[in-house]
């Protein structure tokens, strides 16, 4: 055959001639450089914030030829102190797992619930935009902005305000709130720092930080006790805490409130309190005195299973300790109960009447670092109202704290009261962030539903359109030090690698969206010269810090105390009787109720408390590679001896059921939980099957929990609105 | 210089009409398709390789027939498949196109085979635009990769970058094309439910099988 008679050569573009050809195709994609004989590589570091949780510890990503080979802690960070921990290593399997997010995809199956295909089709970022900006734009015609939700973070709270609505929802009523509100209320901040450095004493209600494993805090726990500090743990289960402890009592779940009630009693009766600090900084103690004048040790001891000697020997050992602290952080035995938010007015209480807050060793304020503050180019027009979807607004304090009650959502929309709901646009928000999730999905088949997700999961699963995000590990941020603040400290990361495939930013893709509905006016800025603006208060660019090695404390390296005198709240002092509480009709006291404590459980009944792995991050993390090897699924722990009641062998299925669903699972048997308690790990049970490791593996104790509606949030907390997962008995049965 | 032979060029033009397979459906590329420029360059290309068409390729003839009377819904049709197939599907991406997750010890992008690839490129002259989005490792990456190297050996001569070139092929087919893309294939030819993407990756099966001991 002559070769000139060739098609493909036209194809090619190519002429032939004399039975060969000279000269070269064009490439697409790949450009001609220098070829390099060597192969040495190009070895960089680059400055980067984790973003796996709340923490975010400054760390530095190893990169080479533009391929980031490993993660490791920024020494200048007071938080990392120069380590990550498992979560944050594993951080570089989300950057490179095959399941992510890769392009903008739009759902062709109209049909939406568990376990359905929503047989997706990639589209471009223009489709997507558009698409996007139309249905929000006709649903805001049609049905006013307030019918859009975001779903997330307070990151679109912006955008809401563009289009009027008040309904910016975040899942902190499942998690912390009661913490932050009563820590808002006697305290003037939403939180206080365990300082384990130097701490003597450390008493926990529940509070698992080993089994937890935020980095800062496990690490320094494990330190103080290497020292010698005292731990006392009250926990239904030998927790990973519990089992470092000098002490574990395992008390009946939801009722430790009793015993921080029967503490304070014994140090006010016994006048083992600093009387010189309660009277400088503190008010209301009198009123506090009269109240817990009540719960005698004995009281607390029927209740809690823990013996009354007991009681008043920790309550002298906690007044005494040269420094002590009581952390709290979120889903303990704080937030899980309906006495919750009582219990960590009285754990703050302890604290305070012992001298304990603002002292080395006890609790200290945080110390965040200031930024210049940015705003959008043009004041938004207003919300068309302030009723909102959840009932926050009946809230008004939880409101303040800029939360919402996250439960009480899917009734609303499934009611459409108090109106309807047609879009949410979902950020970060995973459904088995959610309880009761089968509500929640019945919930979202009546939205159009815009998810900015980096991972295939059951959310994206529910939407109609989804958008591929970025990770931490390919953005750059200003991070102020939060969690663990004792100075103030500032660190910056920049893309460790370019954005892979086509994902996009959050900021870029609203901005897009929003620029199609004419609104973008009303957005923050965003982007490079943003960072740089916030960091010019410090005269610094985020190149600069990043020379100066990703972090800065821009007052020192000093701890310096707070005045206690001049807190955020009303009195400008600690108050045990909360004003503020008071003012809005709320019991400013943290009173016992006794009809919140659950009837004991029957034959085959059990308590209920749940977990998570130090190597997971809530739902979020069963699909990372690493991890999942090391914890690929979650089971029931129940006690030998009543499984053997029960007939229940190790390993072997069972059936968890609540009075709102019920999961099957495998049973651990163990010693190390009460007979009447069983403890279920959290964010197992995905059944999105675009999660190739996690798919199908263990259960989501979320199955189990209410989504309680706003009237029976307010009925039980009706101050920080919290969902009060545990309060409830579960059976368990063979399957 | 040396000039390329006519299975040089055969080669090139098939791993392009492949290449334009597995980066994904456009509507040029169903007019393509449809206008029978694709099927008839593959056919010859095949035929001066000496390669048989694939089992599927009378199906995909058929489905054309039928399909390129609503291109519209075939392209529709095209991409629904290629995303579930290449970028994320219900129950596991089958076949995703990134050689290290085939190759790395775990099914993960990155490490060190994309560290190796990058360096196979530097060797042999070529990189990325910076803004690139996908990997380098990602198929149609690698497509152009054979296809410059093909074309770039005869052009060196006979010195020492020829030399290297060739080292440079060599180790890649060896140590990395040939290795991935059978089970690429496998994949995709069990899971494909179009007979573009079987008979595309039949096609890539046969021709990797080929060369691999050629080079």
């Amino acid at each position: 055959m002559e070769l000139t008679r060739r098609n493909f050569l036209k194809y090619l573009g190519i002429a032939a001639a004399a039975g060969t050809v000279q000269g070269k195709i064009a490439l697409d994609l790949l450009r001609p450089v220098p070829s390099q004989a060597t192969t040495e590589s190009n070895v960089i570091y680059k400055a980067g914030v984790c973003g796996i949780c709340g923490m975010n510890c400054a760390m530095k990503g190893k990169v080479v030829d533009g391929v980031l080979i490993k993660l490791e802690g920024n020494e200048l960070d007071q938080q990392s102190g120069g380590s990550l921990c498992a979560k944050g290593n594993a951080g570089i399997n989300i950057l490179y797992n095959p399941d992510r997010l890769k392009y903008p995809m739009v759902r062709t199956n109209p049909e939406k619930g568990i376990g359905v295909d929503p047989k997706w089709k990639r589209i471009s970022w223009e489709e997507a935009f558009d698409l996007a900006a139309q249905k929000l734009s006709e649903i805001k015609e049609q049905y006013g902005g307030k019918a859009i939700a975001w779903f997330g973070g307070h990151k679109g709270t912006d955008f809401l305000k563009a289009i009027g609505s008040p309904n910016d929802f975040c899942h902190h009523s499942t998690c912390d709130t009661v913490r932050e509100v009563a820590c808002e209320v006697m305290l003037g901040t939403s939180a206080y720092i365990p300082d384990f450095a130097e701490t003597d004493y450390i008493l926990s209600f529940g509070w698992d930080q080993f089994g937890k494993a935020k980095n800062a805090w496990a690490r320094l726990m494990a330190k103080a006790l290497d020292r010698g500090a005292k731990l006392v743990v009250f926990d239904p289960r030998l927790s990973p805490t519990a089992s470092k402890a000098q002490e574990w009592y395992p008390v009946v779940p939801g009722t430790d409130h009793a015993l921080v009630l029967a503490m304070l009693n014994v140090i006010i009766s016994e006048k083992l309190y600093d009387a010189e600090y309660v009277a400088k900084y503190t008010t209301g103690f009198d009123k506090l005195a009269e109240e817990v004048r009540k719960y005698s040790p004995e009281w607390a001891a029927e209740l809690t299973g823990v013996p009354a000697a007991d009681i008043v020997r920790i309550a002298r050992e906690f007044a005494a300790a040269k420094s002590a602290v009581i952390p709290c952080h979120k889903r303990e035995a704080a937030q899980v109960h309906p006495n919750g938010m009582a219990l960590v007015q009285g754990m703050i209480a302890l604290m305070a009447i012992t001298g304990n807050f603002e002292r080395r060793g006890g609790a200290m304020f945080r110390k965040k670092a200031k930024l210049n503050k940015v705003s959008p180019p043009e004041e938004a027009p207003g919300l068309e109202t302030t009723i909102r979807v959840d009932g926050a607004d009946r809230l008004p304090i939880l409101l303040e704290c800029g939360h919402a009650v996250y439960q009480s959502i899917a009734d609303a929309i499934l009611e459409e009261k108090p109106y309807p709901l047609k879009a949410a646009i979902i950020y970060k928000q995973g459904l088995f962030s959610m309880p009761n999730p089968a509500k929640f999905v019945e919930a979202f088949k009546k939205l159009f539903i815009i998810n900015i997700n980096i991972q295939p999961d059951e959310m994206a699963l529910l939407a109609d359109l989804v958008l591929p995000d970025v990770t931490y590990m390919e953005s750059a941020t200003v991070s102020v030090r939060k969690y663990h603040a004792l100075y103030p400290q500032i660190a910056v990361s920049e893309p460790m690698v370019k954005p892979m495939y086509e994902t996009k930013s959050r900021s870029t893709i609203i901005r897009e969206i929003a620029k199609r509905m004419g609104i973008d006016q009303y957005l923050n800025p965003s982007g490079s010269s943003v960072r740089d603006q916030q960091l010019s208060l410090y005269g610094l660019t985020q190149k600069d810090v990043i020379a100066q090695g990703g972090v800065i404390s821009p007052e020192g390296t000093e701890v310096k105390y707070k005045d206690l005198t001049k807190l955020s709240t009303p009195s400008g002092k600690i108050e045990l009787y909360a004003t503020r509480l008071a003012e809005h009709g709320y019991n400013p006291l943290p009173t016992h109720r006794d009809e919140w404590i659950l009837p004991k459980p029957k034959a085959g009944e059990f308590y209920l408390v749940t977990t998570r792995f130090a190597t997971h991050r809530h739902a979020q993390m069963q699909n990372y590679r690493w991890v999942h090897e090391i914890y690929p699924e979650n089971y029931v722990s129940i006690n030998k001896k009543t499984a053997a009641i029960l007939g229940i062998a190790d390993g072997e299925e069972v059936i968890v059921e609540s009075p709102y669903g019920q999961i099957k699972i495998k049973a651990k048997l163990t010693e190390a939980i009460r007979p009447d308690t069983v403890c279920i790990p959290h964010g197992y049970g995905h059944w999105s099957k675009y999660l190739s490791n996690a798919y199908s593996k263990g259960a989501n104790d979320g199955d189990l929990a209410p989504a309680r509606s706003i009237e029976e949030t307010l009925e039980m907390d009706p101050v920080a609105g919290s969902n009060n997962d545990c309060h409830l008995l579960v059976k368990v049965r063979k399957a | 210089m040396a000039a390329m032979g006519e299975k040089d060029l055969a080669s090139i033009a098939l791993v392009r009409r492949l290449y334009e397979v597995f980066r994904g459906p456009d509507a040029a590329g169903v007019a393509e398709l449809c206008a029978g420029n694709w099927v008839s360059d593959v056919e010859e290309t095949l035929a001066v390789l000496g390669l048989a068409r694939p089992a599927t390729w009378h199906s995909l003839l058929q489905q054309l027939g039928t399909g390129c009377h609503n291109r519209e819904q075939m392209l529709e049709e095209l991409s629904v498949e290629h995303t579930r197939l290449f970028v994320n599907a219900y129950g596991g991406t089958p076949a995703p196109p990134y050689a290290s997750v085939y190759l790395n010890d775990q099914p993960m992008l990155g490490g060190q085979v994309t560290l190796q690839v990058i360096e196979w490129y530097k060797r042999a002259g070529v990189a990325l635009p910076p803004d690139y989005p996908e990997p380098p490792d990602y198929l149609p990456v690698e497509l152009e990769f054979v296809i410059h190297l093909i074309q770039s050996i005869p052009e060196a001569g006979t010195g020492q970058a020829a030399s290297q070139l060739r080292l440079v092929q060599r180790e890649f087919w060896q140590d990395h094309f040939r290795l991935w893309i059978p089970q690429f294939v496998a994949r995709t030819t069990e899971e494909s439910q179009h007979p573009l993407y079987t008979a595309s990756a039949e096609i890539l099966g046969a021709f990797v099988q080929q060369r691999a001991v050629l080079v």
